[in-house]
């Protein structure tokens, strides 16, 4: 892995973290997320994100095994 | 009973004690500081709280070490530097339920997240985003903490009320448990990903290692028969074997041992002096006809 990727991947990672720390602003400290008051600004991201993350994974998957197959063939 | 089982055994001894000692309704470790020592704080989980002590560190409060959850993060922390992340390997319930749990799933469901997304950027970026935002004035969200949740559904199962869990503890608990969790080869991607006091700790570890008194992993090179079994047993891919390579990264080294107690011929150890597995270039070939498969 290059450094540029670690630095931009560790970067966003930091930013991410501060963002979803921002949104404690929005609710009380050891806030066990059911009230609701904070429109619950982070759960979406946070679901996008592993939804992304699982759907990139299930692409590489899913092309090396279909790569496989056409070179077996 | 196999080398494996054996360590396996031996290492959940260790998280039961873990548990005990710092998650209520338990919480001995807090209840001792505060009751004995006379130190201040809560005698739950949150009496032990990392982010608490660095918080008020990194915002310029100081570290009161004379509270339970300052006296816990130096003691972790002063450890990590002479004996690497042990808390992690030996007392962590948190990081070791999904890793046991993982053991039950087939290894044809897990996902080897780091062969996608290398966990050293996440684990540190997650790290200076915990650390910088006491710095911002801005706090940390608890509710996406696992030893907090850790805690939450025991007592919740207790008392047979665990609709005190919200959306965001759903949401950790689907993340720690299950994506990071069982479905991840290991068992333990929560922790080589987004555990902030496991980062700590692994800096640190990896500054102890270039000290001559510390403690640290190491390989008999000559008296390996390269079989590969301490990477297929590794929980959190610190051993790695790729392109017959077998590689040892110890910013994922957790210090739990099961690579010590898994060795058939006893050629990794763990002990004092110059030389270390980290040290040595971070990678060990292996023997083409004899590797495992994994």
């Amino acid at each position: 892995m290059s450094k540029l990727k670690a630095f931009v991947i560790g970067t966003g990672v930091a930013g991410f973290n501060l963002l979803n720390s921002a949104i404690s602003i929005l609710r009380p400290e050891r806030c066990g997320g059911s009230c609701g008051n904070c429109n619950y600004a982070c759960v979406p991201t946070i679901f996008v994100l592993v939804g992304a993350g699982g759907l990139v994974v299930a692409y590489r998957r899913l092309k090396a095994r279909f790569l496989k197959r056409r070179s077996e063939v | 009973m196999n080398n494996v089982k054996k360590t396996l055994l031996k290492r959940g001894i260790g998280y039961i004690i873990g548990f005990g000692l710092l998650y209520a309704p338990f919480g001995l470790l807090q209840i001792f500081l505060t009751g004995v020592l006379k130190f201040t704080g809560r005698e739950d989980i949150h009496g032990a709280c990392f982010r608490m002590a660095l918080g008020n560190l990194i915002s310029g409060k100081g570290l009161n070490i004379l509270t339970t959850s300052g006296i816990i993060t130096f003691a972790i922390l002063i450890v990590a530097v002479f004996f690497g992340p042990q808390f992690c390997g030996k007392l962590c319930f948190a990081g070791a339920l999904p890793e046991y749990a993982s053991r039950i799933v087939p290894d044809k469901l897990k996902i080897d997240w780091q062969k996608y997304i290398p966990s050293a950027p996440v684990r540190y970026g997650a790290l200076i985003g915990f650390l910088t935002a006491p710095a911002l004035g801005i706090s940390v969200v608890c509710a996406y903490c696992n030893y907090s949740l850790m805690e939450k559904i025991v007592l919740g199962g207790i008392s047979w009320n665990l609709a005190t869990l919200g959306s965001a503890a759903i949401l950790t608990g689907f993340v720690w448990l299950f994506v990071l969790g069982i479905f991840t080869k290991g068992g333990r991607g929560y922790c080589t990903y987004l555990c902030p006091i496991g980062a700590v700790q692994s800096i640190l570890h990896r500054v102890g290692i270039l000290l001559p008194f510390t403690y640290k992993l190491k390989l008999n090179k000559e008296s390996c028969i390269s079989c590969g079994l301490c990477a297929k047993e590794c929980p959190t891919r610190a051993i790695t074997l790729k392109d017959n390579l077998l590689k040892y990264n110890v910013h994922n080294c957790i210090a739990c041992s099961q690579c010590i107690g898994t060795c058939p011929k006893k050629v990794i150890t763990f002990g004092r002096g110059k030389d270390s597995w980290a040290g040595d270039k971070n990678e060990q070939y292996v023997n083409d006809t004899e590797g495992v498969a994994l």
